[in-house]
């Protein structure tokens, strides 16, 4: 579970940007990379998986300049899986400051 | 790298997905260009972003094969993903070994089916038509026979005989003699022991064989569902969600 949160927290931060309103990949990711260190190229395989899960929908906007524009909506499967994610994080990230807090 | 050449790359190592899923790649990959290009990036700068086209093609070949057997959990599916996942692992090759075992242990079960299928195919026939040795000879080995001799005596006397094209199929019927007689076979069926058997007994074995071939194919299934569940699971976890795009 905790390896999970580890490298699943980048799932949830997009399930709550997604949260606060839909959004296309490149803001999601112009989002991200002021907070966390990533490479742009993995939010495409990581939107597929959140699709692949049902978290997430999509649905395509036409742009006057070239191809339409994919955006993301979160499902409410999906913001089931944020409240369970959020929940999870808030737990472990407790605890992990129980123990870092007391060596302090 | 620019975007043309970016966009080539990413779609020569999609090659084999289907085409609406390439298209809806490629199509979102051009909009990331334009939207970079929008914010006055470089193309070079947003390729670089990007990072590694066959990276990422590859990613997502592992994503959409993952759908595809999430959605059906057929061996082709299967077949299909078991490549896809090898290739993402090459990315991350400490854990390729362990990995592959497990889908590898899992064809051998599917295999295990298909021989028990196969045997059961052909004891449950010899059960019913209590022919219980095929020896399938090229009539080439008959050659130097004159056309008396080979008129007079079938070459495997109370074997039932028949010429298909270039070969000669003998097929051993109950009390013949034991051994078909040609200099060699091209295809020798005999199922041994079992032939002491009483025709239901070979028949309801067949049957069995059958009904087990069935049963491992399912659960099979079942079990490659399982497995890769979980080893998608892992793949997700670890992939390079934090690292550079810069890797190998």
């Amino acid at each position: 579970m905790k390896t999970q949160l580890k490298k699943g927290v980048l799932d949830m931060c997009v399930l709550c940007i997604l949260a606060r309103r839909d959004s296309y990949a490149y803001e999601i990711v112009q989002q991200l990379a002021d907070s966390i260190d990533m490479s742009e190229g993995t939010i495409y395989p990581l939107m597929r998986r959140l699709q692949n899960e049902a978290w997430v929908n999509s649905y395509l906007i036409e742009s006057e300049s070239g191809p339409p524009r994919k955006y993301y909506k979160l499902g409410d499967t999906g913001r089931q899986q944020l409240a369970t994610m959020r929940r999870e994080w808030r737990e472990f990230s407790t605890e992990v400051n129980m123990i870092v807090g007391e060596e302090a | 790298m620019n975007q043309a050449s970016y966009l080539t790359a990413l779609k020569q190592t999609l090659r084999g997905l289907p085409a609406d899923e390439i298209a809806d790649i490629l199509r979102d990959c051009k909009r990331h260009f334009m939207d970079g290009a929008a914010e006055g990036r470089g193309e070079q700068d947003i390729a670089r972003g990007l990072g590694d086209p066959r990276q990422m093609a590859m990613e997502l070949r592992a994503t959409v094969r993952m759908a595809a057997y999430e959605k059906k959990s057929s061996i082709g599916n299967l077949m299909r993903l078991l490549p896809a996942l090898a290739g993402m692992l090459s990315f991350n090759m400490f854990m390729a070994i362990p990995a592959l075992i497990l889908p590898l242990l899992l064809l051998s079960a599917y295999l295990l089916s298909v021989a028990s299928a196969l045997a059961g195919v052909v004891i449950a026939f010899s059960g019913v038509s209590g022919i219980d040795h095929v020896a399938i000879s090229p009539q080439r080995q008959f050659i130097f026979q004159s056309a008396d001799e080979r008129a007079k005596a079938p070459l495997a006397p109370d074997w039932s005989s028949v010429d298909i094209g270039n070969f000669r199929v003998q097929l051993r019927l109950p009390d013949a003699p034991a051994q078909a007689h040609s200099v060699y076979n091209v295809l020798n069926l005999d199922i041994g022991p079992l032939a002491r058997w009483t025709d239901k007994l070979r028949l309801a074995y067949g049957l069995a064989l059958l009904v087990l071939a069935a049963g491992v194919w399912r659960g099979s299934n079942k079990m490659g569902r399982a497995l890769l569940l979980g080893l998608a699971n892992y793949l997700r976890l670890n992939l390079s969600l934090f690292k550079n795009a810069d890797r190998r």
